[in-house]
Protein backbone atom coordinates (compact mmCIF):
# COMPACT_ATOMS: atom_id res chain seq x y z
CA UNK A 1 0.00 0.00 0.00
CA UNK A 2 1.41 3.82 -0.90
CA UNK A 3 2.19 5.89 1.63
CA UNK A 4 -0.31 8.85 2.03
CA UNK A 5 1.32 12.77 1.40
CA UNK A 6 1.14 14.76 4.39
CA UNK A 7 -0.83 18.62 4.84
CA UNK A 8 1.15 21.35 4.57
CA UNK A 9 -0.15 24.94 5.64
CA UNK A 10 -1.34 26.77 2.04
CA UNK A 11 0.26 29.97 3.54
CA UNK A 12 -0.21 33.17 3.25
CA UNK A 13 0.26 33.68 -0.39
CA UNK A 14 -1.87 31.76 -2.49
CA UNK A 15 -4.28 34.82 -4.19
CA UNK A 16 -2.97 35.51 -7.15
CA UNK A 17 -2.23 31.38 -8.10
CA UNK A 18 -5.94 30.20 -7.02
CA UNK A 19 -7.64 33.48 -8.25
CA UNK A 20 -8.42 31.90 -11.67
CA UNK A 21 -11.19 29.88 -9.63
CA UNK A 22 -12.69 32.58 -7.52
CA UNK A 23 -16.84 32.71 -7.88
CA UNK A 24 -19.40 35.64 -7.83
CA UNK A 25 -21.30 35.95 -4.20
CA UNK A 26 -24.54 35.81 -6.39
CA UNK A 27 -25.67 33.32 -8.43
CA UNK A 28 -29.08 34.81 -9.65
CA UNK A 29 -32.52 34.19 -9.28
CA UNK A 30 -33.47 31.35 -6.92
CA UNK A 31 -30.44 31.68 -4.53
CA UNK A 32 -29.55 33.62 -1.50
CA UNK A 33 -26.39 35.02 -0.28
CA UNK A 34 -24.67 33.77 2.90
CA UNK A 35 -22.25 36.27 4.49
CA UNK A 36 -19.63 36.31 7.55
CA UNK A 37 -16.34 36.58 9.02
CA UNK A 38 -13.54 34.33 10.14
CA UNK A 39 -11.80 34.85 13.16
CA UNK A 40 -9.71 33.34 15.37
CA UNK A 41 -8.59 32.75 19.01
CA UNK A 42 -9.05 36.25 19.86
CA UNK A 43 -11.67 37.24 17.83
CA UNK A 44 -9.18 38.89 14.85
CA UNK A 45 -10.79 38.74 11.33
CA UNK A 46 -8.39 36.05 9.28
CA UNK A 47 -8.04 38.19 6.37
CA UNK A 48 -6.04 35.71 4.82
CA UNK A 49 -7.86 32.83 4.19
CA UNK A 50 -9.93 30.55 1.13
CA UNK A 51 -13.18 28.87 1.80
CA UNK A 52 -14.25 26.21 -0.74
CA UNK A 53 -17.84 25.54 -1.28
CA UNK A 54 -18.97 22.49 -2.19
CA UNK A 55 -22.69 21.92 -3.40
CA UNK A 56 -22.73 19.27 -6.25
CA UNK A 57 -26.51 19.37 -7.17
CA UNK A 58 -26.11 23.74 -7.51
CA UNK A 59 -26.19 24.05 -11.07
CA UNK A 60 -25.77 27.37 -10.69
CA UNK A 61 -22.26 27.27 -8.67
CA UNK A 62 -21.05 23.88 -7.56
CA UNK A 63 -17.72 24.59 -6.38
CA UNK A 64 -17.37 27.88 -5.51
CA UNK A 65 -13.76 29.65 -4.16
CA UNK A 66 -14.02 32.61 -2.07
CA UNK A 67 -11.38 34.67 -0.27
CA UNK A 68 -11.71 36.36 2.77
CA UNK A 69 -11.40 40.22 2.73
CA UNK A 70 -9.69 42.79 5.09
CA UNK A 71 -12.59 42.31 7.94
CA UNK A 72 -12.56 38.38 7.12
CA UNK A 73 -15.20 38.99 5.97
CA UNK A 74 -16.88 36.30 2.92
CA UNK A 75 -19.77 35.53 1.05
CA UNK A 76 -21.17 32.90 -1.18
CA UNK A 77 -24.45 31.89 -2.50
CA UNK A 78 -26.63 28.58 -2.04
CA UNK A 79 -29.73 27.92 -3.17
CA UNK A 80 -32.88 29.51 -1.68
CA UNK A 81 -34.21 26.40 0.74
CA UNK A 82 -37.90 25.48 -0.55
CA UNK A 83 -39.30 22.70 1.22
CA UNK A 84 -36.72 21.06 3.17
CA UNK A 85 -33.60 22.43 4.84
CA UNK A 86 -30.33 23.06 2.55
CA UNK A 87 -26.90 22.37 3.49
CA UNK A 88 -23.10 23.33 2.13
CA UNK A 89 -19.87 21.72 2.69
CA UNK A 90 -17.39 24.37 3.52
CA UNK A 91 -13.76 23.51 3.47
CA UNK A 92 -11.41 26.38 5.04
CA UNK A 93 -7.80 27.25 4.05
CA UNK A 94 -5.72 29.63 5.82
CA UNK A 95 -1.96 30.22 7.06
CA UNK A 96 -1.86 29.13 10.42
CA UNK A 97 -3.64 25.53 9.69
CA UNK A 98 -1.79 22.85 9.15
CA UNK A 99 -4.62 21.21 6.98
CA UNK A 100 -7.69 22.30 5.80
CA UNK A 101 -11.07 22.75 7.63
CA UNK A 102 -14.16 20.46 6.83
CA UNK A 103 -17.49 21.74 8.16
CA UNK A 104 -21.30 22.58 6.64
CA UNK A 105 -23.20 25.30 6.88
CA UNK A 106 -27.10 24.88 7.09
CA UNK A 107 -30.10 26.65 5.92
CA UNK A 108 -33.17 25.66 7.74
CA UNK A 109 -36.45 25.31 5.83
CA UNK A 110 -38.49 27.94 7.78
CA UNK A 111 -36.53 30.08 10.13
CA UNK A 112 -36.84 27.79 13.17
CA UNK A 113 -32.99 26.84 13.25
CA UNK A 114 -33.87 24.51 16.15
CA UNK A 115 -35.56 22.20 13.94
CA UNK A 116 -33.01 21.38 11.62
CA UNK A 117 -31.34 18.11 11.56
CA UNK A 118 -27.54 18.10 12.25
CA UNK A 119 -24.93 14.77 11.43
CA UNK A 120 -24.93 12.72 15.02
CA UNK A 121 -22.07 13.75 16.72
CA UNK A 122 -22.82 17.29 16.71
CA UNK A 123 -23.17 18.62 20.22
CA UNK A 124 -26.48 20.51 21.13
CA UNK A 125 -24.34 23.43 22.76
CA UNK A 126 -22.59 23.87 18.78
CA UNK A 127 -25.37 23.19 17.25
CA UNK A 128 -26.08 27.07 16.15
CA UNK A 129 -22.54 26.82 14.87
CA UNK A 130 -23.45 25.29 11.79
CA UNK A 131 -26.63 26.97 10.94
CA UNK A 132 -26.94 30.56 8.99
CA UNK A 133 -29.65 32.78 10.46
CA UNK A 134 -31.98 35.23 8.37
CA UNK A 135 -31.09 38.90 8.21
CA UNK A 136 -31.64 41.95 5.89
CA UNK A 137 -29.11 40.47 2.78
CA UNK A 138 -29.83 37.25 3.31
CA UNK A 139 -28.01 34.90 5.61
CA UNK A 140 -25.31 35.41 8.16
CA UNK A 141 -23.15 32.99 9.13
CA UNK A 142 -19.71 33.26 10.55
CA UNK A 143 -16.73 30.92 11.30
CA UNK A 144 -15.10 31.34 14.65
CA UNK A 145 -11.52 28.80 14.33
CA UNK A 146 -10.73 28.71 18.11
CA UNK A 147 -12.34 29.69 21.18
CA UNK A 148 -15.83 31.21 22.18
CA UNK A 149 -18.28 29.73 19.79
CA UNK A 150 -15.98 27.61 18.15
CA UNK A 151 -17.11 26.54 14.83
CA UNK A 152 -17.62 22.39 14.37
CA UNK A 153 -15.53 20.97 12.36
CA UNK A 154 -15.56 17.70 10.96
CA UNK A 155 -13.11 14.66 9.99
CA UNK A 156 -14.14 12.49 7.11
CA UNK B 1 -22.46 3.60 -5.49
CA UNK B 2 -20.00 4.73 -4.64
CA UNK B 3 -16.88 3.81 -2.19
CA UNK B 4 -16.29 5.68 0.64
CA UNK B 5 -12.49 7.20 1.77
CA UNK B 6 -10.72 5.15 4.36
CA UNK B 7 -9.78 6.80 7.10
CA UNK B 8 -6.40 8.40 7.78
CA UNK B 9 -3.98 7.31 9.85
CA UNK B 10 -2.39 8.60 12.44
CA UNK B 11 1.14 9.70 11.34
CA UNK B 12 0.14 11.50 8.20
CA UNK B 13 -0.82 14.94 8.66
CA UNK B 14 0.46 17.22 11.06
CA UNK B 15 -1.05 17.76 13.91
CA UNK B 16 -3.06 21.16 13.97
CA UNK B 17 -1.80 22.92 16.83
CA UNK B 18 1.50 22.48 16.23
CA UNK B 19 3.59 25.69 18.38
CA UNK B 20 6.52 25.48 16.94
CA UNK B 21 4.49 26.86 14.22
CA UNK B 22 3.78 30.53 15.84
CA UNK B 23 0.22 31.28 14.14
CA UNK B 24 -1.41 27.64 14.55
CA UNK B 25 -1.71 28.59 18.33
CA UNK B 26 -4.06 31.51 17.67
CA UNK B 27 -6.04 29.65 14.89
CA UNK B 28 -6.23 25.71 15.22
CA UNK B 29 -9.63 24.25 16.63
CA UNK B 30 -9.29 23.78 20.13
CA UNK B 31 -12.03 21.30 19.99
CA UNK B 32 -11.85 17.54 18.47
CA UNK B 33 -13.19 17.23 14.34
CA UNK B 34 -16.05 15.48 14.96
CA UNK B 35 -16.53 12.06 12.65
CA UNK B 36 -18.93 13.10 9.60
CA UNK B 37 -19.75 9.87 7.81
CA UNK B 38 -19.05 10.37 4.44
CA UNK B 39 -22.22 11.09 2.12
CA UNK B 40 -22.13 11.16 -1.86
CA UNK B 41 -21.84 14.77 -1.33
CA UNK B 42 -18.29 14.38 0.15
CA UNK B 43 -17.45 11.55 -2.44
CA UNK B 44 -18.29 13.51 -5.59
CA UNK B 45 -15.80 15.85 -7.01
CA UNK B 46 -15.76 18.98 -9.03
CA UNK B 47 -14.17 18.16 -12.34
CA UNK B 48 -12.42 20.99 -14.59
CA UNK B 49 -12.23 20.63 -18.13
CA UNK B 50 -8.70 21.00 -19.75
CA UNK B 51 -10.99 24.54 -21.82
CA UNK B 52 -9.75 25.95 -18.54
CA UNK B 53 -5.98 25.80 -18.91
CA UNK B 54 -4.19 27.61 -21.02
CA UNK B 55 -0.80 26.50 -22.94
CA UNK B 56 1.60 28.57 -20.83
CA UNK B 57 0.07 27.15 -17.48
CA UNK B 58 1.99 24.17 -17.02
CA UNK B 59 5.58 26.51 -18.02
CA UNK B 60 5.70 29.12 -15.89
CA UNK B 61 8.91 30.44 -17.72
CA UNK B 62 6.67 31.38 -20.62
CA UNK B 63 4.09 33.44 -18.72
CA UNK B 64 5.64 37.00 -19.71
CA UNK B 65 7.55 38.70 -22.60
CA UNK B 66 11.05 37.32 -21.87
CA UNK B 67 12.38 34.23 -19.59
CA UNK B 68 12.51 34.29 -16.10
CA UNK B 69 16.24 34.65 -13.96
CA UNK B 70 16.73 31.70 -12.05
CA UNK B 71 17.62 27.35 -12.39
CA UNK B 72 15.07 26.31 -15.05
CA UNK B 73 13.54 23.06 -13.65
CA UNK B 74 10.72 20.36 -14.83
CA UNK B 75 9.12 18.53 -11.80
CA UNK B 76 6.98 15.79 -12.80
CA UNK B 77 5.07 13.11 -10.77
CA UNK B 78 2.39 10.52 -10.28
CA UNK B 79 -0.94 11.26 -8.18
CA UNK B 80 -2.17 7.91 -7.35
CA UNK B 81 -4.14 6.88 -4.02
CA UNK B 82 -2.77 4.45 -1.33
CA UNK B 83 -4.21 1.55 -3.42
CA UNK B 84 -1.91 2.70 -6.59
CA UNK B 85 -5.01 3.71 -8.51
CA UNK B 86 -4.07 6.44 -10.88
CA UNK B 87 -5.98 9.93 -10.07
CA UNK B 88 -6.96 10.61 -13.35
CA UNK B 89 -7.99 14.05 -15.17
CA UNK B 90 -7.80 15.72 -11.72
CA UNK B 91 -6.75 19.63 -11.21
CA UNK B 92 -3.10 20.09 -9.76
CA UNK B 93 -2.57 23.86 -8.73
CA UNK B 94 0.58 25.17 -8.08
CA UNK B 95 2.17 28.36 -6.80
CA UNK B 96 5.69 29.32 -5.95
CA UNK B 97 8.28 32.46 -5.10
CA UNK B 98 10.79 33.27 -7.37
CA UNK B 99 14.89 32.61 -7.75
CA UNK B 100 15.00 35.73 -5.15
CA UNK B 101 12.60 34.16 -2.63
CA UNK B 102 10.08 36.84 -3.58
CA UNK B 103 6.29 36.12 -4.32
CA UNK B 104 4.29 37.96 -6.88
CA UNK B 105 2.12 38.84 -4.05
CA UNK B 106 1.19 42.33 -2.44
CA UNK B 107 1.60 40.91 1.00
CA UNK B 108 4.91 39.82 0.53
CA UNK B 109 7.29 42.25 1.77
CA UNK B 110 10.64 40.12 1.60
CA UNK B 111 13.40 43.21 0.77
CA UNK B 112 14.67 40.85 -2.41
CA UNK B 113 13.77 41.36 -5.84
CA UNK B 114 10.43 40.72 -7.46
CA UNK B 115 11.43 39.29 -11.40
CA UNK B 116 8.69 41.42 -13.54
CA UNK B 117 8.77 37.84 -15.69
CA UNK B 118 8.07 35.21 -13.22
CA UNK B 119 4.83 35.37 -11.79
CA UNK B 120 5.10 31.88 -9.72
CA UNK B 121 1.61 30.01 -10.63
CA UNK B 122 0.12 27.36 -13.36
CA UNK B 123 -2.31 24.59 -13.12
CA UNK B 124 -2.81 21.61 -14.80
CA UNK B 125 -4.61 18.33 -14.91
CA UNK B 126 -3.10 14.95 -14.61
CA UNK B 127 -2.98 12.35 -17.46
CA UNK B 128 -4.92 8.93 -17.84
CA UNK B 129 -2.29 7.53 -15.80
CA UNK B 130 -2.39 10.45 -13.03
CA UNK B 131 0.58 11.90 -14.86
CA UNK B 132 1.17 15.40 -14.45
CA UNK B 133 4.42 17.61 -15.46
CA UNK B 134 5.47 21.40 -15.24
CA UNK B 135 7.66 23.74 -16.42
CA UNK B 136 9.01 26.51 -13.79
CA UNK B 137 12.54 27.76 -11.96
CA UNK B 138 13.69 27.02 -8.56
CA UNK B 139 12.21 28.69 -5.95
CA UNK B 140 14.71 30.63 -3.79
CA UNK B 141 14.36 30.43 0.23
CA UNK B 142 13.36 33.74 2.60
CA UNK B 143 12.61 34.52 5.63
CA UNK B 144 9.87 34.81 7.80
CA UNK B 145 8.57 35.90 11.41
CA UNK B 146 7.98 32.96 12.65
CA UNK B 147 11.16 33.00 15.44
CA UNK B 148 14.81 34.68 15.35
CA UNK B 149 16.93 33.92 12.37
CA UNK B 150 13.46 31.85 10.66
CA UNK B 151 14.24 30.86 6.93
CA UNK B 152 11.73 28.67 4.51
CA UNK B 153 13.46 26.43 2.58
CA UNK B 154 12.79 26.39 -1.06
CA UNK B 155 8.98 24.70 -1.85
CA UNK B 156 6.57 24.80 -4.26
CA UNK B 157 2.93 24.85 -3.51
CA UNK B 158 0.27 22.38 -4.37
CA UNK B 159 -3.44 22.45 -4.68
CA UNK B 160 -5.13 18.88 -5.48
CA UNK B 161 -8.60 18.04 -5.90
CA UNK B 162 -8.17 14.55 -5.97
CA UNK B 163 -11.54 12.10 -7.29
CA UNK B 164 -13.57 12.98 -4.23
CA UNK B 165 -14.12 16.31 -2.15
CA UNK B 166 -13.05 14.35 1.08
CA UNK B 167 -9.45 13.86 -1.05
CA UNK B 168 -8.81 17.65 -1.04
CA UNK B 169 -5.25 17.99 0.03
CA UNK B 170 -2.85 21.18 -0.24
CA UNK B 171 0.90 20.49 0.42
CA UNK B 172 4.32 21.61 -0.23
CA UNK B 173 7.22 19.71 -1.88
CA UNK B 174 10.62 20.28 -0.96
CA UNK B 175 13.76 19.66 -2.39
CA UNK B 176 16.76 16.80 -1.45
CA UNK B 177 18.95 18.08 0.50
CA UNK B 178 18.25 21.33 1.63
CA UNK B 179 19.94 22.74 5.05
CA UNK B 180 17.02 24.29 6.14
CA UNK B 181 14.46 21.42 6.25
CA UNK B 182 15.81 20.25 9.64
CA UNK B 183 15.08 23.82 10.80
CA UNK B 184 11.14 24.45 9.28
CA UNK B 185 9.24 24.24 11.84
CA UNK B 186 6.29 23.91 8.61
CA UNK B 187 8.46 20.62 6.91
CA UNK B 188 8.83 19.38 10.84
CA UNK B 189 4.99 19.46 11.44
CA UNK B 190 4.71 16.80 9.20
CA UNK B 191 5.03 13.76 11.29
CA UNK B 192 8.41 11.96 11.27
CA UNK B 193 7.80 9.14 8.91
CA UNK B 194 5.71 10.64 6.82
CA UNK B 195 7.39 13.98 5.87
CA UNK B 196 10.13 12.51 3.89
CA UNK B 197 7.48 12.27 1.63
CA UNK B 198 7.42 15.90 1.07
CA UNK B 199 10.77 15.88 -0.47
CA UNK B 200 11.27 15.56 -4.42
CA UNK B 201 13.80 13.97 -5.95
CA UNK B 202 16.65 14.62 -8.09
CA UNK B 203 16.01 12.63 -11.66
CA UNK B 204 18.44 12.54 -14.34
CA UNK B 205 15.42 10.57 -16.31
CA UNK B 206 13.63 14.40 -16.15
CA UNK B 207 15.90 16.28 -16.62
CA UNK B 208 15.56 18.32 -20.30
CA UNK B 209 19.13 18.06 -21.87
CA UNK B 210 20.90 21.73 -21.67
CA UNK B 211 17.42 23.35 -20.54
CA UNK B 212 16.57 22.49 -17.28
CA UNK B 213 16.94 19.97 -14.24
CA UNK B 214 14.30 17.24 -13.34
CA UNK B 215 12.80 16.54 -9.61
CA UNK B 216 10.26 13.99 -9.21
CA UNK B 217 7.73 14.03 -6.94
CA UNK B 218 4.92 11.93 -6.43
CA UNK B 219 1.73 12.79 -4.79
CA UNK B 220 -0.47 10.09 -2.53
CA UNK B 221 -4.36 10.10 -2.27
CA UNK B 222 -7.03 8.22 0.19
CA UNK B 223 -7.78 5.29 -0.97
CA UNK B 224 -11.04 3.66 -0.73
CA UNK B 225 -12.98 0.82 1.42
CA UNK B 226 -13.23 -2.57 -0.68
CA UNK B 227 -17.27 -2.48 -0.85
CA UNK B 228 -19.39 0.29 -1.78
CA UNK B 229 -21.59 2.71 0.09
CA UNK B 230 -25.14 0.74 1.27
CA UNK B 231 -23.57 -2.37 0.72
Amino acid sequence: MSKLTPSQTIGPFFHEGMRWALTPASAGAGTVTVAGRISDRDGKPVDDAVLEVWQPGFGAAPLQRVYTGEAGAFAFAMPQPGGGQLHASVTVFTRGLTNGLFTRVYLPAGDDPARVQLPPGVPRERRGTLIARRDANGYRWDIRLQGEGETVFFEI
Amino acid sequence: MPHRLRPIPVGVHPALLYPDYRSTTERAPSGPLIALEQSEQELAVAHFSRSVLKPTDADLTRQSSAEPLGQRIVVAGQVIDEDGRPVRNSLVEVWQCNAAGRYHHAKDQHNAPLDPHFHGYGKMLTDEHGNYRFVSIKPGAYPWRNHANAWRPAHIHFSLFGDAYAQRLITQMYFEGDPLLPLDPIYLSAPEGARQRLVSAFDLSLTVEGIALGYRFDIVLRGREATPMGV
